[in-house]
């Protein structure tokens, strides 16, 4: 078991001005030295095994820039429902979920973001994705 | 954005760092990769001295850490509470009613304090001056692993304490990383002046590295990123920190794009006074 931390960062201001995500979302993860791909995009392939511990978060490239994860949807077989959760002593959310199964192929999975404000929303579309540590 | 672990597993940086700008509408190239070249638009006068000037800031992010917007005090303050909380419930609500007098009237109480608890309470007070008042002493110059009464945190928020047994060696946060310097071609050539500047900016202790740029000079130039990590060291059940510095190459772009108006969108002419 390990923790993966997954991070998001927006650029806000540029996603609102192309009306567009793709390109304007950096996803880093801290296990490329386990085989993650694409590192920085919006398609990171996230290297997992059983019972790893996966831990989402976003901000803003500018700090006073306004994002925040709505929801993440994963496929069910390998991953557990993600769940909101804050850091205590504040209001700042993580979103956590726990490897069930190494997934067999590249399994993609959605992340839903508020961003600029609470109605505005945007999503990845087919990624980023979780993989095999071991097909890496 | 740093994956600091993996840097310093590898002392590798440049294979673990990620390095973005908000100038990517404008023509910046490489995003989120280790080879970002920043664009940054010329503004000059037709006898080419300067214009204006564009202003660059750096900050260090370890992809590990909780978001920037959580603030260290707000972890620490919750440090604080709990100590507190804990001292309370061992010491000060062991009360009992002292003067039979009083039976019956639940207003009467005295408070029953063993030279121990007074003992506890002012050890875990001074833990919590230090923590507020001490922080970091950081040198990066110093070969010396740097002591720290800053508990370690975990990748939840949760406070681990100092105890090296506390933790596993994956869920804890580093220090976070510090860009210490800029140097290379850009600087020499006087394209860009850093210099570190003081503000309330939680990550790094109120610095931040931060530069002008002669906007007149157009071309491409090199500089050098000089950043320290923090690699955690447990000897005798005691947790240090061993700087680690490293360095990183990125350029920028000072463009001579055709003269516009960023007001009317009017070209190479005269400025459209009224």
């Amino acid at each position: 078991m390990s923790y993966i931390n997954i991070k998001a960062l927006v650029d806000v201001v540029a996603v609102l001005s192309n009306d567009r995500l793709e390109g304007n979302v950096y996803i880093l993860d801290t296990n490329k030295l386990k085989g993650s791909s694409k590192e920085g995009t919006m398609y990171l392939e996230t290297a997992v095994t059983k019972d790893d511990i996966i831990l989402w978060s976003t901000y803003g490239l500018e700090v006073e820039s306004y994002v925040k994860i709505c929801n993440i949807q994963v496929d069910e077989t390998y991953l557990s429902k993600p769940e909101e959760k804050y850091y205590e002593g504040t209001n700042i959310q993580y979103w956590t979920s726990i490897v069930k199964e190494t997934p067999i192929e590249n399994t993609p999975y959605s992340i839903h973001f508020e961003v600029g404000n609470t109605t505005t929303f945007f999503s990845t579309n087919n990624g980023p994705s979780v993989k095999s540590v071991i097909n890496s | 954005m740093i994956d600091v672990k993996a840097a310093l597993e590898t002392r590798n940086l440049s294979d673990h760092a990620y390095l973005i700008d908000n100038m990517k509408d404008y023509g910046s190239q490489n995003e989120g990769t280790n080879a970002l070249i920043s664009k940054v638009n010329g503004t000059y006068w037709a006898d080419d001295t300067q214009a204006g000037e564009e202003v660059m800031n750096w900050l260090a992010i370890d992809i590990n850490d909780m978001p920037r917007t959580v603030q260290k005090p707000s972890y620490y303050t919750y440090f604080k509470t709990k100590a507190i909380e804990t001292f309370l419930k061992k010491h000060l609500l062991n009360t009992r009613k002292s003067n039979p007098k009083n039976k019956g009237d639940n207003s009467n109480y005295e408070i029953e304090m063993t030279s121990d608890g007074f003992e506890t309470m002012f050890d875990k007070l001074k833990d919590i001056a230090n923590v507020a008042q001490g922080g970091l002493k950081t040198n990066t110059g110093s070969n010396k692993n740097i002591e720290t009464v800053w508990p370690l945190v975990s990748v939840t928020g949760e406070i681990e304490g100092q105890n090296v047994n506390n933790f596993k060696d994956d869920d804890y946060i580093n220090l976070p990383p510090i860009v210490t310097n800029i140097t290379g071609e850009a600087v020499d050539l006087g394209i860009i002046y850093p210099a570190q500047y003081g503000s309330p900016n939680f990550i790094t202790e109120g610095w931040y590295w931060c530069a002008t740029v002669n906007t007149a000079k157009a071309g491409k130039y090199r500089y050098t990123a000089h950043i320290t990590l923090f690699d955690l060291v447990t000897k005798d059940d005691k947790i240090s920190w061993k700087p680690v510095q490293m360095t990183l190459d990125s350029h920028i772009l000072i463009s001579r794009d055709p003269m516009r108006n960023g007001f009317t969108g009017a070209g190479d002419s005269y400025l459209p006074i009224y």
